[in-house]
């Protein structure tokens, strides 16, 4: 549905035309009903890779297509696409409803009234449809740029840190939103810096640093990744062994970690100790462990 | 396509229409008006009536081309400024359907502006009792062409550079600038001897070449000059309106294509 090779973007900026490379080598691939998120620190070029998948950027070098074609400025092919940007950069003179409609109305075919309403009252925005953007708070400009994606059933939904600037009962609804719309068939792609709500919504995620993907995949398959170690608790009694790594030393008992391979050992050692074992268990990796694995190199 | 365009100009209404700046052009503009022609209303000879129409309809004219001018410009480089143009470019929304919308909203204000003109003449006509003079029409015809052409240009203009540096630049780069500046040089020219000769030619052919690529910003002026004195229709000649019509629709295509190119160049981030 998505590709994206070996996409290479250079900017200039300042008095000296200083080049920055925004994008070096980036590649991605998203497959029809995806929910995939673009992960990233801070100028990891997430939202420069989102410009480009939208043809908003042409990259120097490297090709994009969506469903089969590169995409342009108000190419054809965004008749399936929809867009919630990073910032808020809307046509601030426009009331709620006007403006929505208006984002409809680019679509080809004007929005009925009621389906207009329904979809301002989903938002949650039915008493502020007649307030101008410019007068609305970060979180209400937020659910109106959601509320545009919603004007159709889109086949390809982009967002861009969708959650931002939301209340925690909206980022609730807003997930449901896009379970809902995946589940019709909306394949997604996000930015965000929120991991547990990629954790929560995503089913492939790409960590990317420095203009380029560091891996990508299914997140099933990265967070099943074995960490080759139990995490254990107990209270020790003697001398602990060698191959017991304490985590955090506590005034009843100790958090540690131990060697898969070390188990059998150290069940003995408690048994020989008489010492006490509250818990012992298999660590599953977060998203967050395995962002902060791949940020520090290893894959 | 239709809907589309009919999306933008409608909103590009409400633009103009929310805008205090133009807003307060206007009201600015409609007060120095009532100040300066207030006292004349009072003259009571026809002869002076109809010299104050002729000053009011130039007045007008010189305000609706601002105002035309100035909604062209704010349209557009406010929409690239605030980058709300990317919201319209990941719709299927092309930027040549986008700026043609745009195109069209302010011609269409501008033409609403000079049939106001057109009306506010025809009734002081009627109420000071003169006859009516269609050279009038003329005039409006062809003061609203100007602005067509004004209005391309800084269109144009403001698709490449901040307002501020359009508003510069097109009180420095307009054609009667150059014409003054090659008159000079060529009267330097006959004037001068040896290396400067040299130095002031090679000036008088870089002010020529920009004067043949501004655009002008008042096509067939003398022909149309004794028009303005008199306000008679039988001093018109037609050919020359219909020939500014050609100009004007040439500039006002020319400044689109260019547009849409840079348009397509520019970084809508």
């Amino acid at each position: 549905m998505i590709s994206a090779e070996n996409i290479s973007v250079q900017f200039r900026q300042g008095f000296l035309r200083k080049k920055i490379r925004a994008l070096n080598g980036f590649s991605m691939s998203v497959n029809p009903g995806d929910i995939f998120g673009l992960l990233g620190p801070n100028g990891a070029g997430k939202s420069t890779a989102m410009y480009c998948l939208l043809g908003l950027i042409k990259p120097n070098e490297g090709n994009v297509s969506i469903f089969g074609k590169a995409p342009y400025p108000g190419a054809d092919l965004f008749k399936h696409v929809a867009y919630l940007p990073e910032e808020p950069h809307y046509h601030m003179y426009l009331t709620v409803e006007e403006a929505i409609s208006y984002y409809a109305s680019l679509y080809g075919k004007p929005l009925e009234k009621k389906r207009l309403h329904q979809i301002i009252a989903r938002v949650g925005l039915s008493e502020f449809r007649n307030l101008k953007l410019s007068k609305c708070s970060k979180g209400m400009k937020q659910k109106v740029g959601i509320a545009q994606c919603l004007v159709k059933l889109p086949r390809l939904l982009f967002m861009d840190e969708p959650t931002r600037g939301l209340d925690p009962l909206m980022v609730k609804d807003f997930r449901n939103i896009l379970l809902y719309l995946n589940k019709k068939g909306t394949t997604v792609v996000l930015n965000s810096h929120v991991l547990s709500e990629v954790e929560m919504i995503c089913n492939r995620v790409a960590i990317m640093k420095g203009g380029k993907v560091l891996t990508q995949g299914s997140l099933k398959d990265l967070l099943s990744t074995d960490t080759g170690h139990y995490e254990v608790d107990f209270s020790a009694r003697g001398e602990i062994p060698s191959y017991v790594k304490v985590v955090n030393k506590g005034a009843e008992s100790l958090k540690a970690q131990i060697p898969s391979t070390m188990l059998a050992d150290f069940m003995k050692f408690i048994g020989d100790s008489e010492s006490r074992l509250y818990s012992c268990g298999i660590k599953r990796s977060s998203l967050e462990d395995v962002f902060y694995r791949v940020m520090k190199g290893g894959a | 396509m239709f809907t589309q365009i009919w999306a933008n100009v409608s909103t590009n209404f409400k633009f103009f229409r929310r805008n205090r700046l133009l807003l307060v052009i206007m009201i600015i503009m409609v007060a120095v008006l009532l100040l300066s022609t207030m006292p004349s209303f009072f003259y009571l000879s026809k002869t002076r009536h109809l010299y104050l129409i002729q000053r009011v309809l130039s007045q007008l004219d010189g305000y609706a081309m601002v105002i035309s001018a100035a909604i062209g410009l704010l349209l557009i480089t406010h929409h690239i400024r605030n980058r709300s143009l990317k919201m319209v470019f990941t719709k299927p929304c092309l930027p040549e359907t986008w700026l043609l919308s745009a195109f069209v909203s302010t011609i269409i204000v501008a033409a609403a502006l000079y049939l106001l003109i057109l009306l506010i003449t025809s009734v002081l006509f009627f109420v000071w009792d003169i006859p009516y003079q269609w050279g009038v029409v003329y005039i409006v015809m062809n003061e609203f062409l100007k602005t067509l052409i004004t209005l391309a240009y800084i269109s144009l203009l403001g698709v490449i550079m901040h307002p501020a540096v359009v508003v510069l630049f097109i009180l420095f780069f307009s054609d009667n600038t150059f014409l003054f500046l090659k008159m000079i040089l060529a009267s330097g020219i006959k004037e001068s001897k040896g290396l400067t000769v040299a130095l002031l030619k090679a000036l008088k052919f870089g002010a020529d070449a920009i004067y043949m690529i501004l655009p002008s910003f008042n096509p067939y002026y003398d022909e149309k000059a004794k028009v303005y004195g008199s306000l008679r229709l039988t001093d018109a000649n037609w050919k020359y309106l219909l020939f500014t019509l050609c100009y004007a629709a040439a500039v006002t295509m020319l400044c689109y294509l260019l547009s849409t190119y840079f348009i397509k160049k520019k970084r809508l981030l």
